[in-house]
């Protein structure tokens, strides 16, 4: 009989930090726009390369939201050109909360379906998309992709 | 005086012939040499952050962004989770969409100094280039004089 494979193996290293240290506030952030957990993260790590990138660290936002968000309380004009909302700390549930409040948020409780292709249908298909640019859609259905395969290498379940 | 004429005779022809695998002799070493400052490539140097610009700038999602209307836009980031030492790591946004409610991120890119790779940070995997970026990448590939060697040392590196 083959040995079980690893669930850890070949995962980004990066996702599995990422999603260790926010899921719970991700499940509650995903709960309450009906969604799932893997989705908000996915989303999350796509805006902040895994909460790596500097408007994570520094200014709490994991979700690339720019100024006025709601649930913000302040503004960062970042030398690529555009003006982010800053969040309180803890950023990850302040900023995940931010999201599903705004018009986004509504937009994604009121889906049919759950999968991450319809997600990422509702966040970058015009009129009014949260991010319309070009291989946005793909991008966030990989990375909920691998935040799947992350949850599956710390929780065991996807 | 026979035999002494035949004598001179060999003496001469001997040192001819010494003299001529001399000549050769030396003549090898020259070439040998000359060879070896032909083969003998000079250092690779890295990348410079403005080449690496322009490399993030020609990405092929980056120009289907300027295609479409949108500016090109990014922040260097410099934070202790970046590897800054083989790396030049941005954020890049359309910045066109001033007052856009969302999010405006084409992605978060790597450029290796020492290979012109690009990575996209999320997903971890070197960027497939077209044919535009891969020209991009020979022109300054071999400005730094970049091999094959350098490009196997530094490929596995990881942002």
């Amino acid at each position: 009989m083959p040995p079980p494979k690893n669930p850890c193996a070949g995962v980004n290293p990066k996702a599995v930090n990422f999603v260790s240290a926010n899921y719970k506030a991700a499940q509650a952030a995903a709960a309450s726009i009906n969604t799932t957990t893997a989705n908000i993260l996915g989303l999350s790590g796509n805006e902040s390369d895994w909460g790596g990138s500097p408007i994570a660290q520094t200014y709490n936002n994991y979700f690339g939201l720019t100024y006025p968000y709601p649930g913000n309380n302040g503004q960062y004009a970042s030398p690529n050109g555009i003006t982010y909302s800053i969040y309180p700390s803890p950023g990850f549930p302040n900023s995940a909360m931010g999201f599903a409040r705004g018009r986004q948020g509504r937009r994604v409780a009121a889906l049919p379906a759950i999968s991450p292709e319809t997600f990422a249908w509702a966040l970058t298909a015009p009129p009014m998309a949260f991010n319309s640019l070009n291989g946005t859609f793909q991008a966030y259905v990989d990375a909920i992709g691998t935040a799947r395969a992350a949850i599956n290498c710390v929780f065991g379940h996807n | 005086m026979g035999n002494k004429k035949r004598m001179m005779v060999k003496i001469i022809r001997h040192s001819l012939t010494a003299a001529f695998f001399v000549l050769l002799f030396f003549v090898g070493v020259r070439s040998q040499d000359q060879q070896t400052l032909a083969t003998q490539s000079p250092q690779a140097e890295p990348l410079s952050l403005t080449e690496a610009e322009v490399l993030v700038y020609l990405l092929p999602r980056a120009r289907e962004v300027r295609r479409q209307g949108g500016r090109i836009g990014w922040e260097v980031e410099t934070g202790p989770s970046q590897n800054t030492t083989d790396f030049y790591n941005f954020w890049v946004v359309d910045n066109k969409q001033q007052g856009h409610i969302g999010s405006v991120t084409l992605g978060y890119f790597s450029v290796n100094k020492h290979t012109a790779d690009v990575w996209d940070q999320v997903s971890d995997k070197v960027i497939s280039p077209d044919e535009e970026l891969q020209g991009i990448q020979k022109i300054l590939r071999d400005g730094h004089h970049i091999n094959a060697q350098t490009l196997e040392k530094y490929r596995d590196v990881n942002p």
